[in-house]
């Protein structure tokens, strides 16, 4: 084993083995940087150029690219709000509100600290697993999966903020919306309106920017501040080496989280899309001191960090071992190893062994070295938190709108976007937390898919008695008890701090504003009777989910329409009238501003069906910059520029994109000069 | 300058014109000289069938006039219609938007919602014979293991594992089981291979299937060699004389009616039959096809078709197909793809209606 172990790092170390490592690990920083893109872009982008190629160079060039997108991802998460990947969603809880501190620094420090730590101890446990680990990974079949699914959703008591009620129900939206498109078991389609876009489930990359980045940028847009609320020379502390020390304090927390990461990892079908949202609530759970989550705590950012890197080397031990990959990333990776020749299975135990370790290798050199020179550029990274939010948002939006686009290729993708970046807003100025939403999405399906199949393959219940089901049922129990104590907890210190103060934005969920919050519960009660009353044709396994949730959540809903009513009778009685009440409430969800913001937005997508894509994000930065920003026309214009010759030149000659065709292309590409290309428009 | 001068300059610009106008042009000759074919692919990026998508592409480049760059682009979702909706609706008309995967001819002949389109509404350019599919079943099945596919009837209970009831890889497989009379459950809900497979590995589900290259290359190291599975027959594809063929991959793997033989002592025949052959003849055969939008510029089809022929036939791409996929997959010309793209409007009317009321049926909770 040692003479295997030594012989894959050699492997890696050989010339042009580790040459391509490093590219794969720098166009990894690039692909996780930026929003929407993400591992699995980048792995199918760079999958053609392996054929052909040596079986190591080959993985080298992959793992490098899809081990550090997990790393970089943090950039955007911290300093936009964003996540740069779906394995960095809850690290924007924490790591945005200390970039709007100043603090991003720090952030930064801690965060690519603990991934280059995570990562490790994911290939560590990849290392040492693979013989023993058989036993376990064949013992999870669809009842384990779905009392994980379960565990994962006890945390949305967790991320709820303020209120449970509103935590419940915005996971019951999650779920809802997770069952949208056909179902799995018998292909009946749902809520799909007709259309061909949902008759698949709603994609969460779309779903996420939109509920997450547009409000921020909203907040940049309308409030005309940086980032960092805190002037530059303001800042005390913070910085880089800040968060490295962080990372050190909280090792103990980073190891537990790395543990998660490597585990949720190993099983398939949980994937990295759920896995920092399970750290997270963990380091929620079980922080006592002087907890700050959801406000800038650096263990929030901690948590999720060290998870998601983790899981990559957990996730490769089925993968490379029973050739069951557990998640979209592993499976063109699989597919990669038998293009190169190289069968998964006992073989890469024993005969391939070497190879098996040059991978363990790889993921370790590619963590350490990313997350070294992403430590020495965070400094010049952090400085973008002082740059003038206007303009950061056109720059943000085409990114945001671009990596909606890149998984389908479809207009409905913006049309989600949009929709969601809408009902972010308003879940946002009207306490409703975002998080189990998000959560609740991810775990709708895996969760009514593997109870189908438990129950189809049992014949009934009687998977409820197998022993790790059982023992996740103890855990299940144990994490909602912790939970309540915890909500009661915070109940009592809140009962005794004074009342929060109007339209505090601190914490995600904690605003208040009933008037903006009462007309989205009405709808979400009005919507969960809908959804019920529509299912009731389906056949019965089809219908199932759908009713379980839609008539516990018009009740409520209907609660929640009770609160919100009397929380505004409540304000009325402190008002001088209903007019006052309105204005406040405008005011306070800053209201006017954020409808011509969308408003914005809307006429850049309609746009789009007549100019095209590369136009419509090119008119949209112009027209803000010198409408809405008050830069000079001179600015804009290039500013416009930039933003379409990166949009033609990145995502249409480099990612080689289906652009949705427009009508002006297809009026003008007739009368175009030969010499003009096309891509152009 | 004199205005003599002046005119004779623009009677030179006038004159050049008008010949550079009546010159052939090079553009014209190749059409897809500069241009980029986008190949729309209906499924993910990590299926077997993208993989072969990118090999195709690669040898499509060199082999179609004017070399023009060709690009994959994934569009899975909505049961394949989503990408098929694209290039029926979307693709513009000069051939450089196309589609290549499997097809929905099942949801096309017993009504599947969002299919705006016929499939003869498409121009079709060439199709691909992919790998065979391939049962397989878990030895522990029987007490004292199962050793072959006759051996399965014998087996108390079989949970066999699938998609979904109205796909044909799954729905081939159950009708086979009904006529061998074997006591089988039908799991449905498992996406993709790969999934079928962890289950099969973990023994929630005793059979599965998988193509033949796909079995050869994840199912025999990891299950079969350590004696989890065995193949229990395979599912042979339909040539243009309508008779089934055997996998070449596996030329020493049963066929289903050689299971059936062995098993009832006679041929098999019957609606069961029929409605096999019938799905085999649409549904397994040249699985997978190029299409273009339904007006497809016709100097465009004619280059696409012929390079797609030169390509697949080329010795480059077979060495690249063996080094890449770990086999051959043969082409169809047009004509056999278009022939194979409307079998499924041939289907017998009794046949149609057995299959939608053998759906309607397995579609209930068991």
């Amino acid at each position: 084993m040692i003479d295997a172990l030594i012989s894959g790092l050699l492997l890696v170390f050989a010339w042009p083995s580790i040459g391509y490592l490093l590219l794969g690990a720098l166009l990894g920083i690039w692909i996780g940087a930026i929003p929407g893109l993400g591992g699995i872009i980048g792995l199918v982008m760079l999958l053609p150029f392996t054929f052909g190629m040596e079986p190591v160079p080959a993985m080298a060039l992959l793992l490098g690219l899809w081990t550090v997108t997990t790393t970089s991802d943090t950039i955007a998460s911290v300093m936009l709000g964003i996540p740069g990947t779906a394995a960095s969603q809850a690290t924007i809880l924490d790591g945005y509100p200390l970039a709007q501190q100043g603090h991003a620094g720090r952030a930064f420090g801690a965060a690519f600290t603990v991934s280059a730590f995570g990562g490790v101890f994911g290939a560590a446990i990849l290392a040492v697993s693979l013989p023993i680990i058989a036993p376990l990974i064949l013992s999870f079949r669809s009842p384990e999966l779905f009392m994980l699914g379960m565990l994962g959703l006890t945390m949305v008591g967790t991320l709820s903020g303020a209120s449970v009620l509103k935590g419940l129900l915005a996971a019951m939206l999650g779920l809802m919306l997770g069952f949208i498109g056909m179902a799995e078991t018998i292909a009946e389609p749902r809520y799909h309106f007709g259309t061909v876009y949902l008759l698949d489930e709603l994609p969460l990359i779309p779903v996420v920017l939109g509920l997450f980045a547009l409000p921020e940028l909203l907040d940049l847009a309308v409030r005309n501040v940086s980032i960092s609320r805190v002037p530059k020379e303001q800042v005390k502390g913070g910085g880089i080496f800040h968060g490295v020390r962080d990372a050190f304090k909280y090792w103990w927390l980073a190891i537990r989280c790395s543990v998660i990461g490597t585990y949720i990892g190993m099983l398939p079908g949980l994937g990295a899309s759920i896995v920092d949202w399970v750290a997270y609530g963990h380091a929620v759970q079980s922080t006592k001191d002087n907890p700050r989550f959801g406000k800038g705590d650096i263990r929030g950012v901690i948590a999720p960090e060290a998870a998601n890197n983790a899981i990559k080397g957990g996730a490769l031990v089925p993968t490379v071992a029973f050739g069951i990959p557990g998640s979209l990333g592993t499976a063109i990776l699989l597919g990669a190893l038998v293009v190169q020749g190289v069968r998964p299975g006992p073989d890469m135990l024993t005969d391939n062994l070497h190879i098996t370790f040059s991978l363990v290798w790889m993921i370790v050199v590619a963590n350490i070295v990313v997350a070294i020179a992403l430590i020495f550029l965070a400094n010049q990274v952090a400085k973008i938190a002082f740059v003038p939010g206007h303009l950061i948002v056109p720059g943000v939006v085409t990114f945001v709108f671009m990596g909606s686009w890149l998984g389908g290729a479809s207009m409905g993708d913006w049309i989600t976007c949009l929709s969601m970046g809408i009902v972010g807003y308003v879940m946002k100025r009207g306490g409703w937390p975002r998080p189990p939403l998000i959560l609740a999405l991810i775990l709708g399906n895996i969760l009514e898919n593997s109870f189908q199949i438990s129950m189809r393959v049992g014949q009934g219940w009687g998977w409820l008695s197998r022993p790790i089901v059982l023992i996740i049922l103890v855990l299940i129990v144990v994490t909602l008890v912790v939970a309540i104590s915890g909500i009661a907890r915070n109940r009592q210190l809140r009962a005794r701090q004074t009342e929060p103060k109007e339209g505090s934005s601190e914490g995600e969920g904690n605003e208040r504003n009933p008037l903006i919050s009462l007309p989205f519960s009405l709808l979400l009660a009005t919507m969960f009777i809908w959804a019920a009353i529509e299912a009731q044709p389906w056949h019965e396994e089809v219908k199932q989910f759908p009713v379980a949730i839609a008539y516990p959540g018009a009740l409520l809903a209907l609660l929640a329409v009770y609160f919100d009513v009397r929380a505004v009778v409540a304000r009325r009685q402190l008002s001088e009238g209903w007019t006052q009440l309105f204005k406040q409430a405008v005011d306070q969800a800053m209201l006017r501003p954020s409808v011509i913001f969308f408003l914005y937005l809307i006429v850049m997508l309609l746009a789009t069906y007549v100019i095209g894509q590369k136009l419509s994000l090119a008119l949209f930065t112009a027209i803000y910059l010198w409408r809405w920003g008050n830069y000079s026309p001179g600015i804009s214009i290039l500013y416009a520029l930039g933003a379409w010759a990166f949009i033609v030149g990145f995502y249409d000659r480099i990612m080689n994109l289906l652009f949705h065709p427009s009508w002006l292309q297809s009026w003008l590409y007739p009368l175009l000069p030969e010499w003009l290309p096309s891509y152009l428009i | 300058m004199k205005l003599s001068q002046y005119t004779n300059i623009f009677l030179f610009a006038l004159t050049a014109s008008v010949i550079a106008l009546l010159l052939p042009k090079d553009v014209e000759a190749q059409h897809y000289k500069g241009k980029t074919i986008t190949v729309v692919v209906g499924l993910g990026p990590s299926s077997g069938g993208t993989t072969l998508a990118r090999l195709i592409g690669k040898h499509l480049s060199q082999h179609i006039d004017g070399n023009p760059k060709v690009v994959i682009k994934n569009m899975p979702g909505g049961a394949l219609l989503k990408a098929h909706n694209f290039v029926h609706a979307k693709a513009p008309e000069d051939g450089t938007v196309v589609y290549y995967g499997p097809r929905q001819p099942l949801g096309e002949l017993i009504g599947m919602p969002g299919m705006n389109f016929k499939y003869k509404d498409f121009t079709v350019l060439g199709g691909v014979q992919v790998a065979d599919l391939v049962n397989y079943a878990r030895t522990d099945v029987l007490d004292g293991g199962l050793k072959s596919g006759a051996d399965l009837v014998k087996a108390p209970s079989v949970t066999f594992g699938g998609i979904s009831p109205r796909t044909i890889r799954v729905l081939v497989s159950m009708l086979q089981m009904e006529m061998l009379g074997v006591k089988y459950r039908l799991v449905p809900g498992y996406r993709g291979s790969g999934k079928l497979r962890a289950a099969v590995l973990n023994g929630e589900v005793q059979m599965g299937n998988d193509a033949a290259h796909a079995y050869l290359n994840r199912v025999v190291p990891t299950m079969v060699k350590n004696g989890t599975v065995t193949p229990v027959w395979q599912i042979p594809s339909m040539d243009a004389g309508g008779n089934l063929v055997k996998s070449p991959l596996l030329p020493d793997m049963p066929s289903f009616s050689e299971v059936y033989q062995q098993v009832k002592g006679s041929a098999p025949s019957g609606i069961e039959w029929e409605s096999i052959k019938n799905l085999v003849k649409f549904g397994q055969t040249v699985q997978h096809m190029f299409f273009g939008p339904t007006k497809m510029n016709e100097k465009a089809v004619a280059e696409f078709r012929k390079g797609f022929l030169a390509a697949m036939n080329s010795d480059a791409f077979k060495a690249d197909a063996k080094e890449t996929v770990k086999y051959v997959p043969s082409p169809a010309d047009h004509k056999r793809a278009s022939q194979v793209l409307s079998a499924n409007q041939e289907t017998p009317p009794e046949v149609v209606a057995y299959l939608k009321d053998f759906i309607a049926k397995n579609s209930k909770k068991k």
